[in-house]
């Protein structure tokens, strides 16, 4: 890569990074591209030579989440980590994107089409790595054979209640930070085959 | 090695991850038939489609809808919509 490139590509992260900051912290539909160009310290205009409109921002950041949200269960689930351990690292990078996550919850019906595609696709491949997982455990009967989708949707609905709730649970911080582990916990028990005490 | 599949988009790091685990492929071992070819169009929207609702239950219409952008995103497919 040259130094062009590098430089573009340099400003490109920059302006990501500033957008995620404030859809983080403002939401979806409020942020404009002034906005961010103020965030990430380059000129209204440096952000279209990157992303033609907001939408193609707002689902390249989108994407850029997904990724790495993605990567991280993939690559515990390859190394036969546990079920529990696949979940805890998916309570782990919601915790460490809280805001966004739930931003992201939040917002879903103002959102492009094409970004909400996107969360669609990047939930599909967190599913896909948890019930790969959870097959290995099914298969040796240390969990209740449960489909994929609802073993994800069941585990997606306690932790997003706990997110749009937030302010019911905490009163100022994280509340995956929290409430994370109990989740978990709880989760992992209402799957779990009890074997009878001798 | 480290690629995405043209036709799905899947990170591509392993050989195992690509189709007969031929790492001169460019899609995955997902996108592959059975004798290493590459899906057509429709046979991989109806995977892709099949994957989402597998993975979250999702109504018929809405996945098969979802697929189509999505697919119609990745260079295997871009164009077509």
């Amino acid at each position: 890569m040259n130094k062009r490139s590098l430089q573009k590509e340099q400003t490109r992260e920059k302006i990501l990074l500033a957008a995620h900051r404030l859809f983080a912290a403002n939401g979806f539909a409020t942020v404009n591209t002034h906005d961010i160009s103020v965030e990430a310290e380059v000129s209204h205009g440096c952000i279209f030579v990157h992303f033609p409109t907001r939408s193609d921002l707002i689902i390249a950041v989108i994407m850029r989440f997904g990724e790495k949200i993605a990567a991280r269960v993939h690559v515990l689930e390859e190394a036969n980590h546990s079920l529990k351990t696949v979940l805890r690292a998916h309570v782990d990078i919601i915790k460490e994107n809280e805001s966004f996550y739930t931003q992201l919850l939040r917002d879903n019906t103002v959102l492009p089409r094409e970004a909400i595609v996107q969360t669609i696709a990047i939930q599909s491949a967190v599913s896909h790595h948890i019930g790969k997982a959870a097959h290995k455990e099914i298969k040796k009967g240390k969990i209740m054979a449960i489909a994929d989708d609802l073993l994800f949707n069941t585990w997606m609905a306690l932790l997003h209640y706990y997110l749009t709730n937030k302010q019911l649970f905490v009163v100022s911080g994280s509340v995956m930070e929290k409430h994370g582990g109990k989740l978990l916990d709880h989760f992992m028990k209402l799957i779990t085959i009890k074997t009878r005490e001798a | 090695m480290a690629t995405q599949c043209i036709a799905c988009g899947m990170p591509m790091e392993k050989s195992e991850d690509f189709a007969k685990q031929d790492t001169s492929k460019n899609y995955c071992r997902y996108c592959a038939r059975p004798d290493g070819s590459m899906q057509n169009y429709e046979e991989k929207l109806k995977s892709l489609t099949s994957f989402i609702i597998r993975t979250q239950g999702l109504v018929q219409q809405v996945a098969r809808e979802s697929a189509r952008e999505m697919m119609s995103k990745l260079p295997a497919w871009s164009g077509t919509k």
